[in-house]
């Protein structure tokens, strides 16, 4: 009953994605477990699309779609976490064992936060895409649904307003 | 600027993805998949398409509104009959409700991660009291016991996954509380179904032989993985003696042990008379060395292992409920052949037990609703009443059954 080729299909781009998905959404929401979910509520949301026996032609643009859809969702639900309180709740981000490098990540990701919190939710978003997913511009249009030269243009304005407000700091 | 980019591109490859929280999602993924896909034959059936909506509705990912949603859908339209699924077992027209919709709400309204974990223990414990019910019945059908199988397992992966995170997050006392009464309960209900097992197997007409081993055999091996865990936990416990929240927790925990102690052994007091002298001696020898550990326990203190007295403390815990479920299982024979003697008061001698026998099953009790409770407690009575049905000839008064 259960279409088995389609099943395998989406786990194949679960085992595929979720990796990239996580990474992501580790990104813009900085919480692990808030990553987690959001990588899980995409994945339910993209099944529920494929058992309707709707077409997707490329999987992993879909699945970008749904997660950053669902990252908006929620950035407007909450306004605004304060800096502090984000870089308090990192303390669940933990690579293993040594201490001394765990400082020296957290101190780097805290440097990042601050960086990323100067955009726009709009700029980080493509920011994130080109720099951590390491999308080319042609991968980014199509999740955007836009085209490459657009994506382009917009990469280098967020590049240079963050240049801009770093000037100022 | 170029720092930025920079700092993503030096941080991008330290964040990792949890092994172990991808192969759990993967699972509630397959999880959903072939739930769904379950409850949308048996809604087809009764509503051809309506009810797919419905239901596609209920399992889309819980976000505030649809869970407030999935609340007003029970308390006005299925407040009866979610409460009426509560009792249903598999192969019930209402069992999909009980576990699709009515744990499912639970679930999402659990929010603290311990109480995550030991809401999905619960799952899992609900899964083997149906299996018990079943196979008590006699009932139990290849097909369904291969699904409880695989809702017990995965309901237990999560638990594991759990306190997994739990530890993860520091949170090591929590998560060998967690692993350590998880532990004592499946090993009490893999021996209650050991138990139903052999019942079945002496009865001549049985049909329900042999049924309930893979399941049992199921259980063990989650118990060698939970033991693997709280033994790990034990570890870290144990090397964190110097701190003083230890101190505490271990002080706590000791406290605890005693209470657990000197309940099971005024419970036994009270069935003394009820039990064979092995069966006090036995559980007396447990109960006196849960209380050498809880000695020894205190002595680890003075000495500052406080690690090592919280791991005695909940080594105590667990001793103390085997007595417990010793002198349950024990009381239940005797329950059974007391009705074989008496006949005629057996009606009477079932009513008392069951009232006054707070737990005849330990989970049992724990049962959400008084109506499980009562259907658990009737299916376990006729259960064995028909049991003694097959061995003697009173079968006519001991058929009596019990209307609560």
């Amino acid at each position: 009953m259960i279409d088995e080729d389609k099943k395998n299909k989406f786990l194949e781009a679960y085992d595929a994605y979720s990796d990239a998905l996580y990474r992501h959404c580790f990104f813009r929401t900085f919480s692990r477990e808030r990553a987690e979910e959001l990588v899980q509520e995409t994945f339910l949301k993209t099944w529920e699309y494929v058992s309707q026996d709707k077409e997707i032609a490329n999987i992993r643009a879909f699945l970008y779609r749904v997660a950053l859809n669902l990252i908006i969702d929620d950035s407007r639900k909450k306004k605004e976490v304060s800096l502090d309180a984000l870089l308090a709740g990192s303390k669940n981000f933990q690579p293993p064992n040594n201490s001394h490098r765990i400082m020296e990540i957290q101190a780097l990701f805290g440097e990042a936060m601050k960086g990323l919190k100067l955009l726009e939710e709009e700029d980080r978003n493509i920011i994130i895409l080109r720099y951590v997913d390491d999308l080319g511009p042609g991968e980014i249009a199509e999740i955007l649904g836009t085209n490459a030269n657009v994506v382009s243009v917009r990469i280098n304005r967020a590049l240079e307003k963050l240049k801009n407000k770093t000037m100022y700091e | 600027m170029n720092n930025l980019i920079e700092q993503l591109q030096a941080l991008k490859g330290k964040i990792v993805f949890d092994e172990y929280r991808k192969k759990n999602i993967r699972n509630i993924l397959i999880a959903k998949i072939e739930n769904e896909e379950s409850v949308k034959t048996v809604t087809l059936a009764r509503h051809n398409n309506q009810g797919t909506n419905f239901l596609n509705f209920i399992f889309k990912p819980l976000k505030p509104m649809p869970i407030f949603a999935m609340l007003m859908i029970m308390t006005l339209a299925g407040g009866g009959i979610s409460m009426a699924a509560e009792g249903a077992l598999p192969g019930d027209l209402l069992y999909p409700v009980k576990v699709n919709i009515n744990e499912e709400v639970r679930s999402t309204l659990t929010f603290s991660e311990e109480a995550v974990a030991n809401w999905e223990a619960r799952r899992a414990e609900r899964r083997l009291e149906e299996a018990q019910k079943l196979a008590a019945k006699g009932e139990v059908k290849e097909e369904i016991r291969i699904k409880l199988e695989e809702r017990f397992e995965a309901h237990a992966d999560r638990v594991e996954a759990r306190i997994e995170e739990i530890q993860a997050r520091g949170n090591i006392n929590a998560a060998a509380d967690i692993a350590s009464n998880f532990e004592t309960s499946l090993k009490a209900h893999e021996r209650i179904l050991a138990e139903i097992e052999s019942e079945n197997e002496s009865r001549s007409f049985s049909s329900a032989k042999g049924k309930v081993k893979p399941l049992t055999a199921k259980i063990k091996t989650e118990i060698d993985d939970v033991i693997k865990a709280r033994v790990k936990l034990e570890h870290r416990i144990a090397s964190e003696d110097g701190k003083p929240e230890t101190k505490t927790a271990a002080e706590g925990k000791l406290k605890a042990a005693s209470n657990v102690i000197a309940s099971v052994r005024s419970f036994l007091e009270a069935k003394e008379e009820k039990l064979g002298a092995e069966a006090v001696i036995e559980a007396e020898t447990k109960l006196s060395l849960a209380e050498n550990m809880t000695i020894e326990g205190k002595a680890k203190i003075e000495i500052e292992l406080y690690g090592e007295a919280f791991n005695l403390a909940n080594k105590a815990i667990r001793t103390a409920q085997e007595a417990r479920f010793l002198v349950e299982a024990e009381n239940r024979l005797n329950l059974k052949f007391k009705l074989r003697i008496r006949g005629d008061s057996a009606s009477e001698v079932k009513k008392e037990d069951a009232s006054k026998d707070e737990s005849i099953l330990k989970a049992e009790t724990r049962s959400e609703t008084r109506d499980s409770e009562r259907s658990n407690e009737e299916a376990e009575i006729r259960s064995k009443t028909e049991i003694e049905g097959g061995e003697n000839e009173i079968k006519g008064d001991v058929k009596l059954k019990i209307d609560f």
